[in-house]
């Protein structure tokens, strides 16, 4: 998979690369099969998705979710029932907006729709929070204990993260950059390095403080650098010194988003709204089958299941350190890098 | 010998404290306390684009050496030039105590015309007459962030002048340098700099402005003490995503003693230069393997030096002033997986002017443009090919095509065999091709008749370079080793020289060729993160004769590369923060063209002993380098000695 997979959706993708005359087709199709999925609509069994913005990232998750709802009907369209999906956007937001929706599941797509919707008075029977990282989640005291709320998170497991370092790591030690946001997760990066066998060496940055000699001393003495996502660090003031002198030091960076191995991260494991809309349908299709009874509904708040490989070839190259394809490193990454 | 004078000093901070005070009145963007998806979704800009990143050895079409920045370190090098000696067959002249020549296996001068010298992609060859003014170049040891050298001809990646060789130097992005830095060198006798370095970034323009002052006594036999006085800024704004622009611009302005005691043609005398550039690159970066690069740059260079003898009644001089501009586009595209091509346009204009050297004042202006392309196809995992050349047409000279056809064969994971052929022209200087320097009664612009000393009659072609070479590189990723040997066969015909035609008159012509056939072993080391080891060699066996004058007739080119070069770094860190390192070079017997002298070989021993330290918001290190530790030896003339240094450094950061 490349970086450019993911927008806009596959689906997408493929209409824009049909010849016009089989792409009216298509479209035609589509009414349709979402005409019959409308049919089929149980009412009071709704979903309501609400983004945060009106952007190319929230409307893939969004049209991911469809298809992925809909594929354990194919071929049973009679006979299923799909929920129904409405979406809501927060720059046209209402509180009547949820109160139309008293019995159903509302899925929010980002920070400030998770924010907006938590602000709500409305009594809400579920929420999904997605496309969020964990540390927002934490920051916005989201009501998770309390069962109404659930979360996909944004971000990978540490194991995760850490199995790929590892395995374009020519040498056994990891750098990692922690800031205020990462800080908390030291115990249970060291508890995953056991499990690996390598050897973490940590470089705190506090607020306020410039990374540059902090980021030499800990290019020094790694082989590789895990960038976990923290908001202090891997801001655009720091992404050229960080990777100028990674590169320099000869020391790959694993990124944590496409864009990051755009930029000349060496590799990444991420999701994509793809993976994420995926996750978000197996979600609700194991609730639908369930029954929707929060009480009984007590999903623990997760890492995202699906995830994305990329690898930038021509800085692999260059650092003359071979990686297996994106494929092999996904199946090596399922197999062992189970979700924590 | 001294010579004290600080205006310029007064002059320059005034600009530098203005410019920072413009730069803190703009606040930074805050810090995005929200930690959103947006971290994870939005753009960000390719750091590491196919300009930035280096092909790997294994690839490359060329013997390549790399001095990077701890190979900088352990040299203990206080002057640019000197980091050259490290690589393979490289030789370094001190012509003056503080000025300098670099060449790869001899056969030049103090103007080093056969190499290509490029900072941070804009060349810094003098168009007049030719050569490299590296004591005038604005830029720091600490500002260095690598340097690749290119052993043997490269035009068709780098155009004329990429003769004998091309040196490239990368100066770091100023994102890695934030902060404030102060360099303090104290030699023995008087060798002192003194520099100082600001870099931030204001919004998403990341800069830095450094500053020199220096005063070297040069050589204890020669009349050639400097003071030299430099500032440089780069500022890199990331436009967009897709688009950067890096704009750079340097001033220099320096006084040099120089001469001979009892020589009427170079009489003890001041010779004061000012330098200064400007260079703009826009780079685009479609990201879809597709990079667009467009510069411009302008070089200016004003060389004052002309004297009176009052006693046999004349006046002379070889003062100049010269002007590069230079305009390129480049395009890099991977058209398949297994292809990548290079190819772009360019344009350049050259001028110079000077009573002296070319019997008017008048503006000699030198037109060139140039196209060029590499096709780099990689038709198997054993394979790599690389098909390119340049066309350059000249103003008043024919069309030249410079082909280079270049083989990687990788026997295996480690080891590859290198075959590469290509050919090479250097195009006259502006002074070989227009010189008309000569003696004018004293205090006046009119000649004295018969006085002509250097003219350029008839129309000079460039000299052809035509090589061959079969490399062999090892490459040990897991023991960080990697070993690289060039044997070669380099062909020079075409030579541009002068000969004596009648009374103290000399005038250009093309005649004669030569002929080097050499090995170059490069090896580097390192055993450790701690520890560095890098070792060059060079053997070189030249031959040849050209045209001098109608008796003797033709002058043998013998031995005028050295037949053998070393260079030996060791270095190693403990880890108390204390380094250790020395460097060892040896340079046979050699017989420098021009007005150089044959002199015997020389040994150098340098020696480095370092101290970090870090205290609260700042860090740094304080440095003891002995240089030449093993005694005196000649260079270039026989009347320039060296003797032991020893230089006390303190460098210190404050983030």
């Amino acid at each position: 998979m490349s970086w450019d997979d993911h927008y806009p959706s596959r689906t997408q993708r493929l209409i824009a690369t049909m010849p016009l005359l089989t792409r009216g087709w298509w479209y035609v199709l589509l009414l349709v099969f979402s005409l019959s999925t409308a049919m089929a609509t149980h009412s009071d069994t709704d979903v309501l998705i609400v983004s945060s913005a009106d952007s190319p990232v929230y409307q893939s998750v969004i049209s991911s979710l469809r298809t992925h709802l809909a594929s354990p009907c194919t071929g049973n369209e009679i006979n299923c029932t799909l929920p129904m999906i409405k979406e809501a956007k927060l720059s046209n937001w209402s509180e009547s907006i949820i109160g139309m929706h008293p019995n159903g599941v509302v899925i929010t797509l980002g920070r400030e729709a998770a924010k907006q919707v938590a602000l709500s008075e409305k009594k809400i029977p579920h929420v999904i929070n997605a496309l969020i990282p964990k540390a927002a989640v934490d920051q916005l005291n989201l009501n998770i204990s309390a069962n109404r709320n659930t979360a996909i998170y944004l971000d990978q497991p540490i194991r995760r993260q850490l199995h790929l370092a590892a395995i374009a790591n020519p040498g056994d030690r990891v750098g990692i950059l922690l800031g205020p946001t990462t800080q908390q997760l030291k115990p249970l990066i060291a508890q995953e390095a056991i499990r690996l066998g390598i050897k973490i060496n940590y470089q705190n940055i506090l607020k306020g403080e410039t990374i540059g000699p902090l980021l030499k001393d800990l290019l020094g003495g790694s082989d590789i650098l895990l960038a976990l996502p923290d908001p202090l660090i891997y801001s655009r003031k720091n992404i050229f010194n960080i990777l100028l002198s990674s590169y320099h030091s000869k020391v790959p960076v694993i990124g944590f988003s496409a864009t990051y191995v755009k930029a000349g991260a060496i590799a990444a494991v991420y999701s994509s709204p793809d993976d994420i809309g995926h996750h978000l349908a197996d979600t609700i299709n194991t609730m639908y089958q369930e029954g929707i009874e929060p009480t009984l509904h007590s999903h623990l708040s997760e890492h995202p299941k699906y995830f994305s490989v990329d690898v930038n070839k021509m800085v692999s190259r260059s650092l003359g350190i071979n990686l297996p394809s994106n494929k092999e490193i996904i199946k090596i990454l399922s197999v062992k890098g189970e979700i924590k | 010998m001294k010579i004290i004078n600080t205006s310029w000093l007064e002059a320059a901070r005034l600009p530098t404290l203005a410019a920072a005070l413009l730069f803190a009145t703009i606040s930074h963007a805050s810090e995005d306390n929200n930690f959103s998806e947006s971290l994870f979704f939005g753009e960000l800009p390719v750091v590491l684009s196919a300009t930035r990143l280096s092909q790997p050895l294994k690839d490359t079409p060329a013997s390549i050496t790399v001095i990077d920045r701890e190979m900088i370190e352990a040299s203990g090098a206080v002057q640019l030039v000197d980091l050259l000696r490290l690589v393979p067959g490289f030789q370094v002249a001190y012509y003056t105590g503080t000025k300098y020549s670099a060449t790869y296996h001899g056969h030049a001068d103090q103007y080093s015309r056969d190499m290509q010298v490029l900072i941070n992609g804009r060349s810094i060859y003098d168009p007049a007459f030719g050569g490299v003014t590296w004591g005038d170049q604005e830029l720091e040891i600490d500002d260095i962030d690598r340097i690749e050298v290119i052993r043997g001809p490269n035009a068709a990646a780098y155009g004329s002048n990429s003769f004998a060789g091309v040196i490239n130097i990368i100066s770091i992005h100023p994102s890695q340098q934030q902060g404030s830095h102060l360099n303090v060198v104290a030699g023995k006798g008087a060798n002192d700099q003194v520099s100082a370095r600001y870099a931030d970034s204001v919004g998403d323009l990341d800069y830095r402005v450094s500053l020199r002052y220096s005063e070297d006594s040069g050589f204890d036999t020669r009349h050639d003490s400097a003071q030299l006085r430099r500032l440089s800024f780069r500022g890199d704004y990331q436009i967009d995503p897709s688009n950067a622009l890096q704009m750079e611009f340097g001033f220099s302005n320096n006084d040099y003693q120089d001469g001979f005691s009892g020589n009427i043609f170079q009489p003890l005398r001041s010779t004061p230069q000012e330098h200064s550039f400007q260079h703009f690159r826009w780079e685009h970066n479609s990201g879809v393997g597709s990079e667009y690069l467009l510069q411009f740059y302008h070089n200016q260079q004003i060389v004052t030096d002309s004297f009176t003898n009052s006693g046999l009644g004349f006046s002379a001089g070889s003062g100049f002033s010269s002007d590069r501009y230079d305009l390129e586009f480049q395009h890099t595209y991977g058209l398949t997986e297994k292809h990548r091509l290079v190819w772009g346009a360019g344009a350049r204009r050259d001028e110079t002017s000077s009573i002296w050297t070319f019997g008017s004042t008048d503006k000699i202006e030198r037109d060139q443009l140039r196209a060029f392309f590499n096709m780099e196809w990689n038709p198997s995992d054993q394979m790599m090919v690389n098909m390119g050349g340049m066309f350059e047409k000249f103003e008043s000279k024919d069309g030249l095509f410079s082909p280079r056809l270049a083989l990687n064969y990788h026997l295996d994971e480690e080891n590859t065999l290198r075959l590469i052929a290509t050919r090479g022209y250097r195009m006259p200087t502006l002074f070989e091709d227009n010189a008309n320097l000569r003696l004018y009664y004293a205090g006046t612009t009119t000649p004295i008749p018969g006085q002509l000393l250097y003219y350029a009659a008839q129309d000079i072609n460039p000299e052809i370079i035509t090589a061959y070479e079969i490399g062999f590189l090892k490459n040990i990723p897991r023991y960080n080793l990697t070993f690289d040997a060039r044997l070669y066969n380099e062909t020079v015909t075409d030579i541009i020289h002068t000969k004596a035609i009648s009374g103290v008159t000399e005038q250009y012509i093309n005649s004669g060729k030569y002929t080097i056939n050499g090995i170059d072993i490069g090896l580097d080391w390192k055993p450790s993160r701690q520890s560095l080891i890098h070792l060059g060699y060079s053997f070189a066996h030249d031959y040849g004769k050209q045209f001098k004058s109608t008796s003797p007739g033709y002058k043998l080119l013998n031995d005028q590369a050295p037949n053998q070069t070393v260079s030996l770094l060791g270095s190693y860190r403990f880890s108390s923060g204390t380094q250790l390192s020395g460097a060892y070079y040896y340079l046979s017997e050699i017989d420098w063209p021009g007005d150089g002298d044959n002199v015997p070989y020389s040994k150098r021993l340098d020696v480095k002993i370092s101290q970090d330290f870090k205290a609260s918001g700042m860090d740094g290190d304080v440095a003891l380098i002995f240089q030449n530790i093993n005694g005196r030896f000649q260079d270039f003339y026989t009347e320039n000695y060296w003797n032991e240094s020893i230089f006390l450094q303190a460098r210190l950061n404050w983030h």
